[in-house]
């Protein structure tokens, strides 16, 4: 695939000024409250745009348009639940970490309840982040170097690397700064790239059309209101689930509180908290709308059998590379039927003629029916090829339409979007990791010498987890089926510390003692759900939350809570 | 009085300002259950509901 000199020199040059902005941006944090909440200064822009960019790693940008291609926008009901989560949050939880001058979020579990509560939430939450930030590294790494034809091992270290020096040089200050250009420009490059898309679609083609066709095969799926909760992706399990893990995530993940703690008021982080709540479930469907429309361009042009490279070229070179020659072959000929039904269906669409539109839109379909069970037969091939190899595709299509069909320079442009994407998530999680373990764990065992010591102590901290997440990126490789496990990973922990939190907030009658009870047994009860049920991912958060408030007020009420204790 | 007979004067010494900040004010009374920002949140419930609605339109309307 190609990529130019000038696409390489505008991905090189935007990575060096990113890296530079946030070292220089985060100069002088040499105090706790410059180094770990950038000095409660920020507006709500930079926290607006903060949160936003954390949230959004390298892997909504690659992945999610190759979702849209693939499934269409049933995806964006995965959000419905975040602007209720913002609200609830804006009226409960940032006042409370406001007041408390706070550094991390489980600082207030040990004022509210004892010390092991904080500790138990804290561990939980370092286990949690450490091993998704090695994924955070790895997930992208692996797409792109298999695109571009680099060692993994080295595309970790780079992705890892660039964030680590602007994170341990000027900690939260240096992140929420960058996240602010960095994001900026990551928008304006995707919002390019759809008005690019849109005009490359063939002579005669509009944007209306692409959009019709793309409905006409299953697209524009947005909404299913059907109760179901063994589907992912529905209006209720958008709502009620992702409620509930957006309200974990946003409320009690130290990698986004740390972003609205930078706010300096309450008010400001409010309103960028809100203002993530306005314009996600917009952003998230333009970005899957991205991928509808890579979808109708290629009912115009023929795209590839399958878009994972490595594992095509292997199919070739092995012992069935005929049989994938002909598959191949006969692939061509059935695109060229589609190509010519897509066109057929778009005249038909601007005709008056019911019948001739309802014809169209069936032998389109067809042609669609008979384009995925040659992808499905090649999916076999690639399985017998090699049993390990990885038969879902989608996460390359995006980067495969960018470096085939962009303009030279825009592809350098997304090149750098991407990298940026994954900085700042992995900025985002390196600091939040290195302020949890030193304000929450090393602290309460060697107590305090001094500000710089401590953000001297932050700073070896960010760098060791680097490591850990660079090292267990590379691990990741071997262990295929743990993917998967990591990528739920959160919805296995998030539950029972959305309802430790929820206790500490509504139920001033229960204990540290009660919680922690409650959150050993709910912790219990979402992986034996894991184990021994069907259950969407989103409803572990339900399952692990209800659980510890259910416990926790039985044992309150056999045990109450001694009136000594204080808040 | 003249304005430099008036800039001799002892000054009051001035209040504190009230802060605007509804976190500091809940010291002295019980939070409202929204904050003060009901209107806020309901643009931003409205817009999910908004948001909603035309997905569903969409769905129906290029199916």
């Amino acid at each position: 695939m190609r990529v130019s000199g000038i696409d390489w020199a505008i991905l090189c040059g935007a990575l060096a000024l990113f890296v530079a902005y946030g070292v220089w941006s985060g100069r002088g944090s040499r105090d706790l409250d410059a180094y770990l909440v950038a000095g409660r200064r920020l507006p709500w822009s930079n926290v607006a745009l903060s949160v936003m960019a954390t949230q959004a790693s390298a892997i909504t940008f690659l992945s999610t348009p190759g979702q849209g291609f693939a499934d269409g926008l049933r995806f964006v009901q995965f959000y419905f639940g975040l602007p209720l989560a913002m609200v609830v949050l804006c009226a409960t939880a940032i006042p409370i970490y406001h007041r408390l001058k706070l550094y991390t979020a489980y600082e207030y579990l040990e004022r509210r309840f004892d010390g092991k509560t904080r500790s138990l939430a804290a561990g939980l939450f370092l286990l949690q982040r450490g091993l998704a930030a090695g994924l955070t590294i790895y997930a992208p790494a692996l797409i792109l170097s298999v695109v571009l034809g680099w060692e993994v091992r080295w595309t970790c270290i780079l992705l890892g690397g660039l964030a680590v020096i602007y994170t341990t040089s000027g900690g939260n200050q240096a992140v929420s700064q960058a996240h602010f250009v960095q994001f900026s420009v990551i928008m304006a490059t995707m919002a390019l790239a759809f008005v690019v898309i849109a005009a490359s679609l063939p002579p005669g083609v509009g944007f209306t059309d692409a959009a019709f066709l793309a409905g006409r095969l299953g697209k524009l799926n947005a909404l299913n209101l059907a109760f179901d909760p063994n589907d992912r992706y529905n209006l209720w399990s958008g709502l009620i689930g992702g409620f509930f893990l957006q309200l974990s995530y946003f409320g009690t993940d130290q990698s986004q509180v740390a972003r609205y703690l930078t706010g300096r008021s309450v008010a400001q982080s409010r309103l960028g908290l809100l203002f993530n709540g306005l314009f996600k479930v917009p952003m998230q469907f333009g970005i899957l709308f991205l991928g509808v429309m890579v979808f109708a361009f290629y009912q115009f042009t023929p795209p590839p059998l399958f878009w994972n490279p490595v594992e095509t070229r292997r199919v070739e070179a092995g012992a069935h590379g005929d049989e994938w020659r002909r598959l191949e072959a006969r692939h061509r000929l059935v695109l060229d039927a589609r190509r010519e039904r897509a066109r057929a269906f778009v005249m038909a669409r601007r005709g008056r003629d019911e019948a001739a539109r309802a014809a169209a839109g069936r032998g389109l379909e067809a042609s669609e029916r008979e384009v995925q069970a040659l992808r499905g037969e090649a999916v076999r091939l690639v399985r017998a090829t090699d049993p390990g190899a990885q038969t879902s595709d989608t996460n390359y299509i995006f980067l495969g339409f960018v470096l085939h069909h962009l303009p030279v320079g825009i592809v350098g442009l997304v090149l750098a979007a991407i990298f940026a994407a994954s900085m700042n998530s992995t900025s985002s999680e390196l600091n939040a990791l290195a302020s949890t373990t030193v304000v929450d764990v090393v602290r309460r065992f060697w107590p305090s010498a001094g500000e710089r010591r401590e953000v001297f102590r932050t700073r070896i901290a960010t760098v060791a987890w680097t490591a850990f997440a660079v090292a267990f990126a590379e691990y990741t490789s071997r262990l295929g089926s743990l993917i998967e496990a990591v990528n739920i990973l959160g919805s296995l922990f998030y539950g029972t510390i959305l309802g430790i939190f929820l206790a500490a907030f509504y139920l001033p009658r229960v204990g540290g003692t009660a919680v922690f009870v409650g959150a050993l047994l709910a912790e219990a009860a979402v992986i034996a759900c894991f184990h021994a049920t069907r259950i969407s991912f989103l409803w572990y958060n339900v399952v692990g939350c209800a659980v510890v408030l259910l416990v926790a007020l039985a044992i309150s009420a056999w045990r109450p809570r001694r009136a000594a204790h204080a808040d | 009085m003249s304005a430099k007979h008036r800039a001799r004067e002892p000054r009051e010494p001035l209040e504190p300002p009230e802060s605007p900040d509804p976190a500091r004010s809940d010291e002295r009374q019980p939070p409202p259950v929204l904050g003060t920002w009901p209107r806020v949140y309901a643009l931003v419930m409205g817009a999910l509901v908004l948001s909603i609605v035309l997905l569903g339109l969409l769905t129906r309307g290029c199916g």
